[in-house]
């Protein structure tokens, strides 16, 4: 019944076509559907106001469609385009004559319902607040132009027709300001969800973006609902790994062997065991410790080898230590101890197998070391190095928890990467300043 | 969940699931033994 109420009709003074006006009342000026004129309705007779040469263009949602977006069933009857000498969009003018007017803006494949604003928004440290949201300035002096107009409009527009606009963003919203010299008019834009505007309009889905294309100002990133809900993923992942480090990296059932090594002599090797790996694989820690080395280094070579298939797994350690004096002081530097890890023992009983070879710095065993008490270099005898050796089961390796911990990251780090670029790619439209690492988190902001 | 939720957990599950088979069979790819010939370094002091 309402629709009868709102409908009527007129014959158009070029064409003779009949036309429909669909918000009867409302509407002041009216493109005939057949042959592309302007008529001015509000004349009691119909006025022409211009007629269009060419033909009605093809639109992507053809007006008298009707779609509901929101719970609302709007019906689209009028469409025009504007160029702000830059870019290009759409506006699709919908009506219900219980909700009034509302804008459906497409720009880029991208689709935006824009409501008028009642009262003018609140102006705070640069920002304009509605409904106590704040919107930052994106575009300050643009001026819109319509371009191509069809159908039904409250106001008399005609091709030409030129306002001066400023707008604001924050994530998912732009709020326009479009002015005249006879008045001002607010617009709250919201970008609607893809699955939204096809479900209303049935118009193809919004590209997606790639790096290269330049998304609309207002567009939130992508990546940052992606981001947000891999956290808590991540994190519950990070836990468990930690869990499985501490679990998984005791050692059990210390061994501990020692000989010692005269420097500058001979490699001394050595055979302890046997050391057994009950089940499965495992990995081995083994301590070398030369407590008493000094001004020289012990090379030491391990071979854990199996007494069935002497199958070799080996390792190496240097431990060394210098010390002495300069013009700054006491000064000494090497370890004295190491710890090896050897991965993936097979079950089996093993020997530990050791090469160990001592050297002093210096020619010989009998050369200089510093005396500190006395100040200067002494001649002494080298003392034998004390090698010792201390085998235990199992191992706690550090670098699988990092690795871990990277490949759980580089998901969310990739996205972020793709966010700073989406960011960049939106802000450079931007009048003002170079977007920063500021405007990449503020684009993290909920919408 | 989202699907891109949805393949971000199963990344992590597998990423567990490889740090658990490490850990159970005692291998890193970074382990100081197994290195077939073992770098020797050099010797002495650095200190100027």
């Amino acid at each position: 019944m309402a629709e009868e109420a709102t409908v009527r009709t007129l014959a158009c003074p070029a064409c003779g076509g009949t036309v429909a006006i669909r918000a009867a009342g409302y509407t002041v000026t009216l493109a005939c559907e057949y042959c592309g004129s302007l008529i001015d309705v509000a004349h009691p007779d119909a006025r022409l106001i211009t007629r269009y040469a060419e033909a009605q263009a093809s639109l992507t949602i053809p007006l008298g469609t009707r779609g509901s977006l929101r719970g609302v069933e709007w019906e689209a009857i009028g469409w025009l385009e504007r160029t702000d000498g830059w870019a290009a969009w759409e506006e699709y003018l919908l009506f219900n004559p219980y909700h009034g007017y509302r804008w459906l803006i497409a720009q880029d494949g991208q689709w935006s319902l824009g409501t008028m604003l009642t009262a003018t928004p609140r102006y705070d440290g640069g920002e304009m607040i509605v409904d106590g949201r704040s919107y930052s300035s994106f575009y300050h002096d643009n001026r819109a132009r319509v371009t191509r107009v069809v159908g039904e409009f409250y106001w008399r527009v005609k091709v030409g027709e030129e306002v001066r606009s400023r707008d604001y963003v924050r994530p998912g919203f732009m709020l326009s300001l479009e002015e005249d010299d006879r008045e001002q008019s607010w617009t709250l834009s919201e970008l609607l969800l893809a699955h939204e505007i096809r479900q209303a309009f049935d118009v193809p889905y919004p590209p997606r973006w790639w790096p290269g294309m330049t998304p609309l100002a207002h567009q939130p990133s992508p990546y940052v609902q992606r981001i947000r809900s891999w956290v808590p993923i991540g994190a519950i992942t990070i836990v468990a790994l930690l869990v499985l480090l501490t679990l998984f990296g005791r050692t059990m059932q210390p061994q501990t062997f020692g000989f010692p090594v005269t420097p500058d002599g001979a490699s001394v090797s050595q055979s302890f065991g046997p050391i057994t790996v009950p089940v499965g694989r495992q990995a081995m820690t083994v301590e070398t410790l030369t407590s008493n080395v000094e001004q020289g280094w012990v090379d030491i070579d391990i071979a854990f080898v199996n007494r069935k298939t002497q199958e070799s797994y080996e390792a190496y350690a240097l431990n060394e230590h210098y010390s002495g004096y300069d013009s700054d002081g006491g000064w000494s530097e090497g370890s004295r101890s190491q710890t090896l890890k050897v991965a993936s023992l097979p079950a089996g009983t093993y020997d530990l197998v050791v090469d160990a070879q001592a050297h002093h710095w210096g020619s010989s065993a009998d050369s200089s070391s510093w005396n500190p008490i006395a100040g200067r270099y002494e001649t002494v005898s080298q003392p034998p190095v004390d090698v010792s050796l201390t085998v235990a089961r199992g191992a706690r390796f550090l670098s699988n928890f990092w690795l871990a911990l990277l490949l759980v990251l580089v998901p969310p780090l990739l996205m972020l990467v793709l966010h700073i670029l989406f960011e960049n790619a939106r802000l450079a439209q931007k009048d003002g300043p170079d977007p920063d690492a500021s405007d990449w988190i503020r684009g993290m902001a909920n919408p | 969940m989202k699907s891109s939720s949805f393949l971000y957990a199963l990344w992590c599950l597998g990423v567990i699931g490889l740090y658990l088979t490490a850990a159970s069979q005692g291998y890193s790819p970074f382990a100081d033994g197994g290195r077939a010939a073992a770098v020797h370094g050099t010797y002495g002091p650095t200190h100027k």
